[in-house]
This record gives C-alpha cells, sequence and structure tokens, in this order.
C-alpha cells in the first residue's frame, strides 16, 4: 500500500465542483489516479463539527486511495461544508439523497466500474440505506443514528460545564426540547426534531457485502456480526472528536481498507 | 450561488469558494482565512455562513484553504503546536498576501476586508499590514495576540525546580496553567475562590507587554490602527484570548487614535463561536460593518 503523506506529490489530479441539483449544490472533490485504476469508492464522511475535526485525515485517505488506484469521489452533506442548504431543514433522509446522487453522479460518470461506499460515522450508517454499490466498508459505524446524536449531546453536555456558557441541562432535557420542535445548537449547527426523528429510523444492520472496521479496539465478543466486522484501536480520543496530532497514525486503518477494497474489486 | 475557485499563487495550489452576489460589478470583497486548521467553511460553517449572507448584500466573498489545509494540498507538521507556531510567526503572509493581490487581479476588486477566526485573525493582521493598498478592512474573531504555549521540556523543568515540590510545584509553577485559571477555562476554575476579575484587573495594570505577547503581530496590529485601518474585533468575553488583547492594546496602544476599532464581546460562547447563539451574533456585527465600508 501507498500511504499518502501530507507534502507527497498527489497521485493524480483532483476536481473540485458542484453537482448542481435543482437549487441545491452539493460539493464533491474527484480524486482522478493518473495510474489505471480498479474501482470507484465514494467517500461519505462523518456530520457537522465531526467532518471538521476529521478533514485532514479524511482528505489524506482519499489521496491515498488514489495512489492506490481508486478513484474517488467524496463530498460535504447538505448545509455543512461547502454544499449549499439550511441544517436545520437537513436529516438523515436528506443526507442519504445526497449520497445516492453522488453514486448517480459517479455511476453516470464510470458506468461500468465497480462501486464502493466507505461511510465513516454518518457516512457508515447512510451507506447501508442507499442502494447501488457493490459493497460498504464501514468505519466505526454508531449503533443507530440517536446513539450517534446521543454521543454529540454528551460533548454538548461536557462543553457546557468546562466553557459554563448559559444554563446548564441533561441530556434528557435536551431530548425533550427536540421532540418538542425547538432548535438545539449543538457544537454551532442548529439540530430540528426533523433531524433527531429522522435518526431514529437508523440502526446499523451489516448485510451482503458489509464489513465494518470499529476503531475502538473492542474485544471480538463484542463485535456485533464477527462476520463482517473487526476491529482496531487508533487511540483516544478518535481523530473525528479531537485530533491531538494533525498527522495521526492511521497506516493499519489504510492498510486494512485498502486491502479490504482491493479483494473486493 | 457558490463556485469553486482554484488559483496558483506562489507556486501554491489553492482551493477555494466564490460567493456570488446577485450582481456583479463590487469595487469590493471580502477574504476569509482558515480558522486554525479547521477547513474553510470553518467551525459551525461560521465562514461559509458568514460568507453567504454578504453575498446576498451585494459583496462578493471569499474564502480560501491556505496549504495544507483542507483541500489544498502541501506538506503539515504532525504536531499541532507546530502548526500554531508557523501560523503565529506569520508563516502564511506571503502566500496570503500573493493571494489578495490575485483576487483583486483576477476579480477586478479594488479592495479586501480580510478576516478569520484565531489564526485567521493572525494573518489578517500581519498581510493587513504589509498591503494597506488593498486591504481596506480586517474582521477579526478572537484574534490570539500571544505566542502558543511553549513546548515543556519536563527534563530541565526538573533540574530548575526542587523535585521536593514534584507534580505540585509543576502546577503552582505553571504559567499556562494559572491564566487558565484565571480565564476561567479550566476544569478546576469553579473551585478557584480567589477573585478572577480582581486578579486580572491588577495584570492589566502592568506598563509592560506580557512575556508571552507575539511582539511581530503586535507591532503590526498597531501599524493597522496607526493608519486608522477600519477593523472590526469580535472576542468571547472573559476567555483568554479577550484577556491578552485588552491588556496587550492598553500597552501597545497607548497614545494612539483607537476610532477605527471596534470591539464587540459576546458573552456565553466559547472560542470558536460553536455556543450560545455566537455565529447570527457575529453576523449581526459583521453585515452591517461591511457595508459601511462599500
Amino acid at each position: 500500500m501507498i500511504a499518502h503523506e501530507p507534502g507527497m506529490p498527489l497521485c493524480g489530479i483532483e476536481v473540485p465542483q458542484y453537482l448542481d441539483r435543482g437549487g441545491l449544490q452539493t460539493y464533491v472533490v474527484e480524486h482522478r489516479p493518473a495510474q489505471p485504476w480498479r474501482a470507484v469508492v465514494v467517500l461519505a464522511g462523518p456530520m457537522s463539527l465531526e467532518r471538521s475535526n476529521s478533514y485532514l485525515s479524511w482528505v489524506r485517505w482519499a489521496r491515498t486511495l488514489a495512489c492506490n488506484g481508486f478513484w474517488v469521489f467524496r463530498f460535504d452533506y447538505s448545509g455543512v461544508g461547502e454544499s449549499t442548504g439550511a441544517f436545520a431543514e437537513q436529516t438523515f433522509d436528506t443526507w442519504a439523497d445526497d449520497l445516492r446522487a453522488v453514486i448517480t453522479a459517479a455511476r453516470e460518470r464510470h458506468p461500468d466500474a465497480v462501486l464502493f461506499v466507505n461511510g465513516l460515522r454518518l457516512g457508515a450508517l447512510l451507506g447501508q440505506a442507499v442502494d447501488g454499490c457493490d459493497g460498504l466498508l464501514a468505519w466505526d459505524p454508531p449503533a443507530s443514528g440517536r446513539a450517534m446524536l446521543a454521543d454529540m449531546l454528551r460533548r454538548k453536555l461536557a462543553a457546557d460545564y468546562v466553557d459554563r456558557v448559559g444554563v446548564r441541562k441533561t441530556r434528557e432535557e435536551y431530548v425533550r426540547e427536540l421532540e418538542s420542535g425547538a432548535v438545539l445548537e449543538v457544537e454551532g449547527y442548529a439540530w430540528s426534531r426533523g433531524l433527531w426523528s429522522s435518526a431514529g429510523r437508523h440502526a446499523f444492520a451489516p448485510r451482503g457485502r458489509h464489513h465494518a472496521i470499529y476503531l475502538d479496539g473492542r474485544p471480538a465478543e463484542r463485535l456485533p456480526d464477527r462476520e463482517r466486522g473487526e476491529s482496531l484501536r487508533i487511540g483516544s480520543p478518535p481523530f473525528w472528536v479531537q485530533p491531538n496530532s494533525l498527522v495521526p497514525d492511521l497506516r493499519e486503518l489504510f492498510r486494512r481498507s485498502v486491502a479490504r477494497l482491493e479483494a473486493w474489486s | 450561488m457558490r463556485e469553486v475557485l482554484e488559483l496558483e499563487v506562489a507556486g501554491e495550489r489553492l482551493v477555494g469558494t466564490r460567493h456570488v452576489p446577485p450582481a456583479r460589478g463590487a469595487r469590493i470583497g471580502v477574504l476569509l482565512l482558515n480558522a486554525g486548521f479547521a477547513p474553510r467553511d470553518g467551525h459551525g460553517g461560521l465562514s461559509a455562513l458568514t460568507a453567504d449572507a454578504l453575498a446576498a448584500r451585494g459583496v462578493p466573498a471569499y474564502r480560501f484553504d491556505l496549504p495544507r489545509l483542507g483541500d489544498s494540498p502541501g506538506p503539515l507538521p504532525a504536531r499541532k503546536e507546530d502548526f500554531f507556531e508557523f501560523v503565529t510567526s506569520g508563516g502564511f503572509t506571503d502566500v496570503t498576501t500573493g493571494l489578495v493581490r490575485e483576487l483583486c487581479a483576477c476579480e477586478g476588486l479594488g479592495r479586501l476586508v480580510l478576516g478569520g477566526l484565531c489564526g485567521g485573525a493572525v494573518t489578517a493582521i500581519f498581510v493587513g499590514a504589509r498591503e494597506p493598498a488593498r486591504v481596506c478592512g480586517l474582521l477579526l474573531l478572537e484574534p490570539e495576540m500571544y505566542v502558543v504555549e511553549p513546548r515543556i521540556d519536563v527534563a530541565s523543568q526538573r533540574r530548575r525546580r526542587p523535585r521536593l515540590l514534584g507534580r505540585l510545584g509543576r502546577h503552582v509553577f505553571d504559567y499556562w496553567g494559572w491564566m487558565r485559571l484565571l480565564a476561567d477555562e479550566g476544569p478546576r476554575s469553579r473551585w478557584v475562590p480567589f477573585p478572577r476579575r480582581t486578579v486580572l484587573a491588577l495584570l492589566r495594570r502592568r506598563a509592560v507587554l506580557p512575556s508571552v505577547a507575539n511582539v511581530p503581530l503586535v507591532n503590526a496590529w498597531r501599524e493597522v490602527v496607526r493608519h486608522a485601518r477600519p477593523s472590526l474585533v469580535i472576542t468571547a468575553a472573559g476567555k483568554m484570548p479577550e484577556i491578552y488583547f485588552d491588556r496587550i492594546n492598553d500597552v501597545a496602544l497607548r497614545g494612539i487614535d483607537m476610532g477605527a476599532v471596534i470591539h464587540i464581546r459576546l458573552t456565553n460562547t466559547n472560542h470558536i463561536f460553536t455556543t450560545g447563539g455566537a455565529i447570527e451574533a457575529v453576523h449581526s456585527h459583521v453585515l452591517p460593518w461591511v457595508e459601511r465600508l462599500r
């Protein structure tokens, strides 16, 4: 495996662009490898602040894939990052539509290619909700959308405590506010009732050619599906929560993931 | 509407976003820089949303990933401390100056407002002082006027301080630990009984720059203020960047007319403005200020 390190020449060209979708603009970056390539990989990333925290590693991973013969599409969900749209109007379902749109665009560009989705956190959940791909490689999939949002609310509680901002509440109080229709500011993003209720419709249940890599180093007996999962410890806190390093050591994750995608293609 | 914009500046490929106003022909634009090592949309989408709001009011706005950040390629130090040292020492000044010139030329703009949060504000000050003809205003969100916490050389510290004190001694003599306590940013702050505000007020009365002041940055800031360049500064009330900003201004800008500087203090928020409705509060101050510069 060729691991792309920051500062190395790119293994091809990178084309940032907007996918126009009837009033919505979805930001997509294509990593086109210079050498012959074997498959297309659509990267579906995490949401909100997890996206910001993981961005450097996510781009490094896309470049590593290009160096190893994969044509990569990565994108931003509506209301997040470079894509347009109001965050408060987004749900897991609108984000699944975003992923479908990018898969469709990738398919139109390469109709005969094998296409995989590689999702991190939210992206792992959404990857199993869409059809049209030949395999899903899920990095640290949450048990469910609600579990993932609850994790973020826990971080909000911790931030409330440390920063001493506003009136401190419990997670249950925040959930009640969401369910009553209030908009809740979490890590700078406006969560809505629609987001919370849509999260309840997404749980991770691998099937077919789905494979999960859990990044908390959990023992094999705690894997939800040993046939379709493995475990790896990448250090704590993980790079999408608070990067301790700008270039965290993810070689083993990259190596296993490239090997999996190569085996599938 | 947003458009992707790619520029080659000083041999570096920079990827950015153009926020297009409904009507063309504006002579002033706004350029927002990365907040620390975050991608160009900013934490909570602060920069992206600000740029959208500016464009809706007819002001073209641009956001670029500087080399190594976001979508722009380049070498990156592994340690966060090394990156911050690079930024606070003006490491992005040359490329950002080139970017300002290139943007003005290719977009047909006479001048730009330059801004950003934290590290973005630091770079904006350096470039603002160097490029007075093209930078007509500075938008400084949480500017950090001090150098980053120095690397701790544990071995030499142990030699200097009595072993008897051990870990407690290291805490007692830890300058940054004390500052975090005073700024109410440490997890133990709430348990410290002394009057923080009084101690901070006493510190501010000192007539010399604090030893951790980023002197080249302070000099650049003084140049900007001395020439009455319009500047909008927004800080999180009571947090460390604001404490240093006030203290350094008291010393460095003594006798200089600060009429062109507007300082807004946002309560109930954090350093990256992701709590307390700070993003909307930033918009409510930035939009009218930029409109007055047009």
